[in-house]
């Protein structure tokens, strides 16, 4: 990672210094709103803050119907978006363009946080029903710290050819088509366990190859290879 | 024990939110001391991720996610009053166009009309040079040695003092304006803020409701598990009752076989029970068979004694009514002297003994001795067909005693001494034989 991506780039001390104070890479801001994601990025890391609500203006719908998608509550989803825009500024230092746009890097932190705020509320209620009834710690898998990175590996398309047909047609349907299991086992005609043993299965043997390769693939641009596959096919 | 494997499998279905509550429970527990498995959920989550994000991106064409009902307005709004309350003014009113864009309309109404600061900061100038105009004509009158160029400027000083006091009674015109503008928009700021105070109350309200409501709802669901609790148990009553039904099986197949070999032997019984009907009804025909030739022999014996016995008296006895005619019944008896007495009756009254339980019974007496009675017996009926009645007497001594006989009807149920009813079929036995 290069020293300049190395620290917060908008520090909430940065935030909060007087207008008076922005940097010479500052830009009209009537003009900042109409800016391409890659130079609000960059008046994001020289400290403009008028990109920092153009950002917010362009993407917290988007995030906001991740979050509603799978939390299904108005108020979660919103105080979820929040919490991902919040998070996301303050870890921009981690955002590399060349690993995938600022709209990427902005579902992936929404669809992390989505998935761990629905399991752990779902855990939550749980416990709430006896007598354990603990909060997010470190240690739970849901914890914030184990939110997904830019870094994660991505899938080949030779190995996606070589799984199973079961297993490859699930795993398309839930990535490409975005259905859930559910949906899979009413179009396939199969059990509800069928699916998810399929996913499964086809997941851990994605993932298994995928640790081996993602040494040797680090630093490749683009999307997920499961898309660069669907539009081989296309 | 549950292994990797199966919470892997949980880890998978986490990644897409198609776990169950009491999968990530146990995954939560089980992960919290597995380090691998936290790293297993973070890897497939962070995939799934990455493929979710890009497929969103490809598959969406702009920002606009197709949720027409959001209020794009108050969602940006309370995003910024939560950065205000958490340290960041100078994000929650970005300068600029942008930051009026984010912001949107209500936040800019309330702050006035854009004219307004103009105006107050020209009302100040003009009553900055308004002052010091009068403060320099002051100044010259007091001096008293105006030049001409100094009478001009002031003068021009005048006529420009005139023309700015015009635009400071205009600007103060339109700053009143102004004024009640924002006053106006004060008074709906306030009554937005007792509304706002009223929504608040009323969200405190449906909070205080929907506690209760959570009270209820852990109540139902402590009800449910005590129901669960029940069912458990009387599942575990029901299996131990299957348990003790399957042990008693071999003592229900057991008895079973009893109860067949029961009907078996009652079967058996009842064959049994007809051929002794059948036996006994052969058995007694043979009796019947066998007392008629004892019957016989006893007859054979006594026709055979009375065909060869010396001193036999043979009397027909017949009664007469007091007008003298025969009644219908009469007897014929047959006397061995001092040996026996066979004593005949024909066309006895049968119906009236049987209606009135009545008996005929046969006396003896000695005519010497006339208080004397013998109580012989009684008659019976010897032969239906013939209508005929029988007694028999073969008592030597008493025979030896008596010289006649006669009959009477009795009650049956009364042992009698003496004769009561009226003599019928008198006989006298010590004539002369009739056989020698």
């Amino acid at each position: 990672m290069p020293p300049a991506l190395a620290r917060p780039i908008l520090a909430p001390s940065m935030l909060g210094r007087p207008r008076t104070a922005r940097t010479a890479h500052s830009r009209d801001p009537a003009r900042i709103a109409d800016c391409p994601d890659d130079e609000l990025v960059a008046e994001l890391r020289a400290g403009n803050q008028d990109a920092f609500a153009a950002v917010f203006a362009r993407y917290h719908k988007l995030v906001y119907s991740t979050a509603l998608r799978f939390l299904r509550d108005a108020g979660e989803a919103e105080d979820l978006m929040q919490s991902v825009f919040f998070e996301a500024f303050q870890k921009l230092g981690q955002f590399d363009p060349a690993r995938g746009t600022l709209k990427m890097w902005l579902l992936q932190f929404a669809y992390g946080r989505s998935i761990n705020r629905r399991n752990y509320l779902m855990v939550r209620r749980l416990h709430a029903q006896g007598p354990r009834n603990e909060g997010l710690d470190e240690l739970a898998p849901w914890s914030s710290s184990h939110a997904p990175t830019q870094e994660a590996s991505r899938l080949s398309h030779e190995l996606l050819r070589e799984l199973p047909d079961a297993q490859r047609a699930t795993i398309e349907m839930v990535f490409f088509e975005g259905l859930t299991f559910t949906e899979i086992a009413e179009r396939r005609q199969e059990g509800f366990s069928a699916v998810r043993h399929h996913y499964y299965r086809g997941l851990t043997r994605l993932r298994d190859v995928l640790a081996g390769e993602a040494r040797s693939t680090r630093g490749r641009q683009g999307g997920g290879v499961l898309h660069e596959v669907k539009r081989a096919r296309a | 024990m549950l292994g990797h494997d199966h919470f892997e499998s949980v880890c998978a279905a986490a990644t897409r939110g198609e776990a169950t509550a009491e999968e990530l429970a146990e995954f939560d527990s089980h992960a919290r001391e597995c380090e691998c498995c936290r790293g297993s959920y973070a890897e497939m989550l962070a995939f799934a991720a990455r493929e979710f994000a890009v497929s969103r991106a490809q598959g969406l064409a702009g920002t606009d996610t197709g949720l027409g009902g959001v209020d794009s307005d108050a969602l940006t709004t309370r995003f910024l009053d939560r950065l205000a309350r958490e340290g960041l003014p100078a994000v929650v009113a970005p300068p600029g166009a942008v930051a009026r864009a984010v912001r949107g309309g209500a936040l800019g109404r309330l702050a006035g009309p854009a004219w307004v600061p103009r105006a107050m900061r020209l009302a100040a100038t003009l009553l900055t040079g308004v002052a010091l105009g009068g403060a320099a004509v002051a100044w010259w009158q007091v001096r008293g040695d105006l030049p001409r160029a100094g009478a001009e400027a002031i003068a021009g000083a005048e006529v420009e003092v005139r023309r700015l006091t015009s635009e400071l009674r205009a600007s103060q015109a339109r700053l009143d304006t102004a004024s009640g503008t924002i006053a106006a928009a004060l008074q709906r700021d306030l009554e937005s803020g007792r509304r706002y105070q009223e929504l608040e109350r009323r969200v405190q309200r449906l909070q205080a409701s929907l506690a209760s409501a959570k009270d209820a709802l852990a109540a139902a669901e402590q009800d449910a598990g005590r129901s669960r609790d029940r069912a458990v148990a009387a599942e575990v009553t029901a299996a131990a009752n299957r348990a003790r039904v399957d042990a008693l099986q071999p003592l229900a197949d057991d008895a079973r076989t009893a109860r067949e070999r029961a009907r078996a032997a009652e079967a058996v019984l009842a064959d049994t029970h007809a051929r002794v009907e059948e036996l006994t009804g052969e058995l007694r025909a043979a009796n019947e068979s066998l007392e008629r030739h004892r019957q016989l022999m006893a007859l054979s014996r006594d026709v055979t004694d009375l065909m060869g016995a010396r001193n036999l008296h043979i009397v027909d006895v017949v009664d007469t009514d007091p007008q003298g005619r025969d009644r219908k019944a009469f007897g014929r008896v047959f006397f061995t002297e001092n040996k026996s007495l066979i004593f005949y009756a024909y066309d006895l009254n049968e119906a009236r003994i049987q209606k009135a339980n009545f008996e005929y019974r046969v006396w003896a007496r000695k005519e010497s001795d006339p208080d004397t009675v013998h109580d012989l017996g009684i008659f019976y009926s010897d032969t239906t067909a013939q209508r005929r009645w029988v007694f028999k007497c073969n008592d030597q001594k008493v025979l030896s005693e008596i010289d006649s006989v006669f009959v009477t009807l009795e009650p049956a149920n009364r042992k009698a001494t003496t004769p009561n009813g009226s003599q019928l079929l008198y006989a006298y036995l010590r004539g002369q034989p009739n056989h020698q």
